[in-house]
């Protein structure tokens, strides 16, 4: 990550408060432990909570065609590595690590492709509109982007993001803020 | 104030600007059901009603391994030096090993070809193999919940090693897939050479010189005349407003030259940095050298991009016709 803003912020009126990441939900605790038994059902349930998650890391990093076939991976990935995990209750963090680990080495493994994806200006003026503005938000600095995709992409809030993704609220909140004012700069400068 | 708080937690009242990127952005989102899921090795529990579709393909995955090996036992292709069993090729989940008899190879047979006809996992086709059968398939792209048999593939991927569905590439390859555009046919055979479309002259970004007429890097010292900071190369964003202008005009072609709803032209267009202009554009197979090619190459050819550091990138701009 380029800046992983940790500064604490009165973000509940707790100020000065030491912050930490918020823990992930009792459901999704239950959820990891009953996945690593071997519930598929459970399995299938992070996925559903987490796929967003994971989705919004890789499109992040990765060339938008591609993010499906990673995401896939990724979950191959933590289906087999679970085991591993010790405590369950940090398993958005380590989900969200694992994601972006996979996502550098694609990156790293594609080597650098100067034709457009297929979708790319459609005729769709929607289409355009949204695949512009994510162009845009690509340039923005890791944390920044990261984030903002989460937020508006896949429309998460600023506590899911916290609570998913195992960032402080802090964190998230001066992520937003500030991925936002670069991003307006940027929208701005391009029109 | 209340505008952040929207963008925390979105509730109060929207920035229009917030709520337009959410509005926009949202459609990109992740999609998804658990299309994995139902394909993945049980690790705990006994099979429930919904897994029997993958306890099957289990059976065919055995079944096909038995296969090989009975066909490496017996001999195979004759050729000792491509017998050598591969690692991954013995992993087979308990469920299948007592179920890979006849039943099962019909499973077999129906998911994949690796019984019949193709040669096994991992090994080259040898002078016994039926003629076609083997080296087309191995070139073909896997298809749904068939055993990879490509002959040199050094490791299964992840998603086939755990039995998941191969999704569809989202991205055709033009050079795989020579019918894979849908549509109006070509007016001339796909073997036509492409003719690449001289530009039309545009007009260059003010006070830039001309570098298409003067190339060079002394005379064309991308930026520095005017102390412009210049990208290295084009990003996505660049190339949306390089060519939307002339999109339009591109997708009149189709209308003229009567192509079909959705039919997918691509063009190969390249754009030079010190100028931003398009100094090459060539319709690629099957349009190339057709009349519907042309005109699409014709009207991208009139793009204008941003300048950038780098003396020229290669585009390939696949524009799909409007309906």
């Amino acid at each position: 990550m380029d800046r992983l803003v940790t500064v604490p912020l009165d973000s509940d009126g707790e100020a000065g408060a030491e912050e930490v990441s918020p823990p992930v939900a009792a459901q999704d605790v239950a959820a990891v432990e009953a996945a690593r038994a071997g519930d598929r059902l459970a399995f299938a349930q992070l996925y559903r909570r987490f796929g967003p998650v994971v989705h919004g890391i890789v499109l992040a990093r990765v060339p938008r065609t591609e993010v499906d076939d990673v995401v896939q991976e990724i979950f191959v990935q933590v289906l087999r590595a679970l085991p591993t995990l010790r405590d369950a209750t940090k398993f958005g963090g380590w989900i969200a690590r694992l994601a972006r680990n996979r996502a550098l080495d694609h990156r790293r493994r594609v080597t650098a492709v100067s034709a457009l994806p297929d979708d790319l200006l459609q005729s769709s003026p929607e289409q355009g509109r949204a695949l512009f503005v994510l162009a845009k938000l690509r340039e923005l600095p890791e944390a920044y982007r990261e984030t903002l995709i989460l937020r508006f992409v896949e429309g998460l809030t600023g506590p899911e993001i916290a609570e998913r993704v195992g960032m402080t609220h802090g964190s998230v909140r001066v992520n937003l803020h500030r991925g936002m004012q670069m991003l307006r700069g940027k929208l701005e400068d391009g029109r | 104030m209340s505008h952040d708080e929207y963008l925390w937690s979105g509730q109060g009242e929207a920035d229009p600007l917030l709520a337009d990127l959410e509005r926009t952005l949202g459609s990109l989102g992740f999609d998804g059901e658990p299309q994995l899921v139902d394909d993945l090795p049980r690790t705990g529990h006994g099979a429930g009603p919904t897994s029997r579709l993958r306890t099957w393909s289990w059976v065919g995955l055995g079944a096909a391994a038995a296969a090989m090996g009975l066909w490496w036992h017996l001999g195979g292709a004759g050729d000792p030096v491509v017998h050598r069993p591969r690692a991954s090729a013995p992993v087979v989940p308990p469920v299948a090993a007592g179920n890979g008899e006849p039943g099962a190879a019909r499973i077999g047979d129906a998911n994949g070809s690796a019984i019949h006809g193709g040669p096994p996992v991992g090994i080259e086709p040898g002078p016994t193999d039926a003629p076609g059968s083997g080296p087309d398939r191995a070139v073909a792209p896997a298809s749904h919940g068939e055993p990879d048999v490509r002959p040199a593939r050094p490791e299964p991927k992840p998603r086939e090693r755990a039995g998941l569905r191969p999704k569809a590439k989202s991205r055709p390859r033009p050079s795989s897939r020579s019918g894979g555009e849908s549509g109006a046919a070509p007016a001339t055979p796909e073997s036509a050479p492409a003719r690449p479309v001289e530009p039309r002259p545009s007009n260059p970004p003010a006070g830039a010189p001309d570098c298409a007429e003067h190339p060079g890097a002394d005379l064309c010292p991308a930026g520095t005349e005017t102390g412009e900071k210049l990208p290295f190369k084009l990003g996505e964003a660049d190339a949306i407003e390089g060519l939307g202008p002339v999109l339009p005009e591109a997708q009149r072609c189709g209308r003229r030259h009567g192509a079909a709803p959705g039919t997918t032209v691509r063009v190969k267009l390249r754009v030079e940095g010190a100028s931003g202009r398009v100094v090459r554009a060539t319709a690629q197979s099957p349009h190339g050298g057709t009349p519907l090619g042309d005109c699409v190459a014709g009207a991208l050819a009139g793009a204008q991009f941003r300048r950038f550091e780098y003396p020229s990138i290669g585009i390939v701009y696949p524009l799909k016709m409007a309906p």
